[in-house]
């Protein structure tokens, strides 16, 4: 309280009124969350003005009225400029007064932070109070360039069996999850940066969840199964709703990504999740149709690649040199219908290192995770896995995509022989093994097991049917009883030969006592 | 199109030394040529709006009292600031100059707002 004191104190005492120039403009019209603004002839793009409505109004109407709204200059015009409003449109007015700030959009980023809730400007939004301990930074930047990046050599478990050992993810990658709405896309998300709990503590990459455009019901869910599981101890959300306006979900993307670029420039590893890019792009859509930017394919402005292309280029694995940090982005974009050959998906696919792609048929087939693996790929491919699990699943994606031809086939073909029926199985059982109920990230050293158990044999005398439960005997057996073997596996991230022993007697002591 | 007939009227407003009556009715006689007679009402709207934002534009020097006239004066003119002040009771303090897009506030107003936010932001 007596710094407070002192500090106001030096303030007062430093008071003066200062005569430096500003540059000054006055709204012309506005609507729409657009406001035009006469004068104002040296402002930059993206530049932040203030809607100053102390301008014209006596010290005590300034001090009752929270009226100062923010604008961000998006159309620099022959006489004019349109300023898209950050904040509450029904208090900028024609005529209002509007100052240039001389500074890019900024927000808020720091170890304050982690834990809370913000908007897309960086205001907390979770009612714990204003976030303390961060420092301005602008909301665009340049990516790093070819120079001062590493290969993605590491990898980012998700916890879920069927991308970890088939689609694997690593630090610094940009991998995409594509489908249409329903299918699960959230819940991988969601998942990933559960089993980041799994990691260690130096490891563990600090999450960034980005809702734009979502039901506030659907968010306020999201962070209550977070904070349940522990998650929010390392998780940011920053929040844009189907409520917010249209700039705000334009912009939060690019928070998300400022803020995991402080953590990446510190060193450490950071996941930011973009759900989803879809409603960003509508966003976008809307606010450049009002700026009265020419509309192209769909309606949407010409530089709508940009956009993307911008925001997921700042995801990067960092060289030493430049601290060894890394920024993974998992973009979301909802499909119609499953179209995957429509405008922003075909865009966003030839961005990203990959995707996952999830099927509503499979879904509704009862294959959750919902994904197909046929068509996902994750461009990094087995650089980002564990020894461990590049030995286990090296023949997986193989195996299964003989079966789903085998599988067709079956549906003509009466009797077949003893050996495509084993395979028949076999596909069957794997495609057992890699489904997972939701929110049950696994820790890749038991993905890495129960997946080693499959493939070599340890389930055959298990009816496909029953393999789910007896996955989750297995599970439960080795967590009791190889938990040596366990921790090898996640100390070393390979299975050697002494753990692959000690492995398989586990397994065949499973084998006998519980199949 | 209103936009531009409305800029060019505009600019022979201020331009040309005929009397504006003449130049409305010389606009009105061309659209009636043209057949574009309806865009009339939103040329003047137009026109409005131009001469709001032109009068908007317009250099202004306010002081906050008649007693603070003559040091204001030597203030400005050292800014190489000239006009005739306009009293605004509103600035408390000190005085305010406006022109050109730019505006240099040394208002006792403009201080104690700043003082307020920098005092409620920091702690």
């Amino acid at each position: 309280m007596e710094s407070i004191i002192k500090r106001i104190e030096e303030q007062i005492a430093g008071f003066a009124p200062s005569a430096s120039v500003e540059g000054v403009g006055t709204v012309r019209e506005t609507g729409d969350g657009i406001a035009v603004i006469d004068g104002l002839s040296k402002a930059v793009l993206s530049e932040m003005v203030l809607f100053d409505p102390s301008h014209d109004q006596s010290l005590e109407e300034a001090l009752l009225n929270e009226g100062s709204v923010y604008g961000l200059v998006l159309n620099l015009e022959e006489d004019a400029v349109r300023a898209v409003i950050l904040g509450d449109a029904s208090n900028v007015y024609e005529g209002m007064h509007v100052r240039r700030l001389n500074r890019l959009l900024s927000v808020p980023v720091g170890d304050g932070l982690v834990g809370r809730v913000v908007n897309a400007l960086g205001e907390a939004v979770d009612a714990k109070g204003v976030v303390t301990d961060t420092s301005l930074t602008p909301i665009e930047r340049e990516a790093y360039g070819v120079m001062d990046r590493a290969p993605v050599n590491e990898p980012l478990h998700t916890g879920i069996k069927a991308i970890d050992a088939m689609i694997p993810i690593g630090r610094g990658q940009r991998e995409l999850i594509i489908g249409d709405r329903g299918v699960g896309k959230t819940a991988i998300a969601i998942d990933t940066i559960l089993n980041q709990k799994n990691e260690s503590v130096e490891k563990r990459p600090i999450c960034i969840y980005v809702a734009i455009g979502q039901k506030e019901s659907k968010t306020a869910k999201i962070v209550a199964d977070l904070t349940e599981q522990g998650a929010m101890d390392y998780t940011i959300v920053v929040t844009a709703p189907a409520s917010s306006p249209a700039a705000y979900q334009f912009l939060a993307p690019f928070t998300g990504a400022a803020i995991g670029e402080y953590f990446m420039d510190k060193g450490r590893d950071a996941l930011v999740v973009y759900d989803d890019l879809s409603k960003q792009a509508v966003a976008y859509r809307q606010l450049s149709l009002l700026l009265r930017r020419p509309p192209g394919r769909e309606a949407y402005p010409g530089d709508i690649f940009y956009l993307h292309s911008r925001l997921l280029e700042r995801a990067a694995k960092l060289s030493n040199e430049k601290g060894g940090g890394s920024l993974t982005a998992l973009p979301i974009i909802e499909t119609q219908e499953g179209d995957v050959s429509a405008y922003i998906p075909t865009n966003v696919i030839s961005i990203t290192d990959g995707q996952i792609y999830l099927q509503t048929d499979l879904f509704n087939k009862g294959m959750r995770p919902a994904i197909d693996v046929g068509i996902s790929v994750s461009r990094v491919g087995s650089s980002a896995q564990t020894k461990a699990m590049k030995k286990v699943s090296g023949k997986i994606k193989l195996s299964l995509a003989q079966f789903r031809e085998l599988e067709a086939f079956t549906q003509f073909a009466s009797d077949l022989d003893a050996d495509t029926k084993q395979q028949i199985d076999a596909g069957r059982r794997m495609t057992e093994v890699l489904k997972q109920n939701v929110g049950h990230p696994l820790p890749f050293e038991v993905a890495a097991s129960v997946i080693f158990a499959a493939t070599n044999g340890y389930l055959d005398t298990v009816r496909p049917e029953d393999t789910a439960r007896a996955q989750a005997r297995l599970q439960d057996y080795l967590e009791r009883e190889a938990s040596e073997t366990l921790t090898r596996i996640k100390g070393t991230g390979e299975i050697d030969d002494a753990t692959e022993k000690t492995l398989r007697k586990a397994l065949e002591a499973f084998s006998t006592s519980a199949l | 199109m209103e936009k531009q007939y409305a800029q060019a009227l505009f600019n022979l407003l201020h331009r040309s030394e005929e009397d504006s009556e003449q130049l409305f009715a010389k606009l009105e006689a061309h659209l009636d040529t043209v057949g574009r007679t309806k865009l009339l009402p939103h040329i003047y709207r137009e026109l409005h709006k131009l001469e709001t934002a032109e009068e908007r534009q317009k250099e202004s020097i306010e002081i906050a009292r008649e007693a603070d006239r003559n040091s204001a004066t030597v203030e400005l003119t050292s800014l190489g600031i000239v006009g005739e002040p306009v009293v605004n009771p509103s600035l408390i303090t000190g005085w305010r100059a406006k022109g050109n897009g730019s505006l240099i506030d040394h208002s006792g107003k403009r201080a104690l707002l700043d003082l307020y936010q920098q005092i409620t932001t920091s702690h």
